[in-house]
């Protein structure tokens, strides 16, 4: 397997590792803000669908913005992890590599926790309820594991995301050296 | 068994005048890596102590070891009061 870098592979690890932002994630406060925010986006976008009803105007003044939203909301919390999940391993160093490894595994159990939840409240519901679980209830829950299963690797590894090293006295010394 | 690797990797780098990015980029490593290697936070592959080494040309145990480093200038002038020391009384 050719594991050089391409330049794809390039310009997504200059991408991932600007500088302009990085205030914006710098503490641990910020980035689970930035977290809990992309939860609710991720939770709302779907939603809007069975709220605005056959209004396809309403569905588009509600989906554009909270999309465009998530979409900005995403990218902080890959630039905070800088691109531990959305770059190619072969870019990644060992450090990142095993950092990547288990926020999976974390994704990984929490995930079965998720499905085991949502099994048991499913049972529940059938035995329950006269009528059963209806087949949108079983979509929408299925929808929401399938969410759950993309972002969790992603939520989590930006939780678990170390603060940046303090200033490099010898860049602050002289940014040329080297 | 301990887990934790001390190094002097900062007083080294600050010495040389090498940036965590320099260095990062001449061993094929993420510039955290090397401020996480720095603050203790995280322990080198063999591989990867060895490229730092050999960069600072410097053998292995001059950067990393089990036991914590003494200060430098106790391994270059002795320890205070010890009978090899070569340190002038202020």
């Amino acid at each position: 397997m050719d594991s050089r870098p391409t330049t794809y592979d390039a310009t997504m690890l200059r991408v991932m590792n600007r500088e302009e932002g990085a205030r914006w994630h710098a503490t641990r406060g910020r980035r689970a803000a930035w977290t809990a925010a992309h939860v609710l986006l991720t939770a709302a976008t779907p939603a809007v669908f069975p709220l605005s009803g056959d209004n396809g105007v309403l569905l588009l003044a509600l989906l554009v913005p909270l999309l465009l939203a998530w979409c900005v909301c995403t990218g902080v919390l890959n630039a905070s992890t800088r691109g531990l999940l959305e770059l190619r391993a072969r870019v990644l160093d060992e450090r990142q590599l095993a950092e990547r490894g288990r926020a999976h595994t974390t994704a990984h159990r929490v995930q079965l926790a998720c499905l085991v939840a949502v099994l048991g409240a499913l049972l529940l519901a059938e035995r329950l309820t006269d009528s059963g679980v209806g087949t949108g209830t079983l979509l929408a829950a299925l929808f929401a594991l399938l969410l759950t299963h993309w972002l969790l690797p992603l939520w989590i590894a930006v939780l678990r995301t170390a603060d940046e090293p303090e200033d490099d006295p010898v860049a602050a010394r002289a940014p040329q050296a080297g | 068994m301990s887990d934790k690797v001390y190094n002097r990797l900062s007083v080294v780098r600050a010495e040389r005048n090498v940036t965590r990015r320099a260095l990062a980029e001449a061993v094929g490593a993420h510039y955290q890596t090397i401020g996480h290697i720095e603050r203790g936070q995280y322990n080198p592959s063999l591989d990867l102590a060895l490229r730092i080494a050999e960069f600072f040309a410097l053998p292995v145990e001059a950067l990393f070891s089990l036991q914590p480093f003494r200060p430098l200038t106790d391994e270059v002038y002795g320890a205070p009061g010890s009978p090899g020391s070569t340190r002038r009384n202020a």
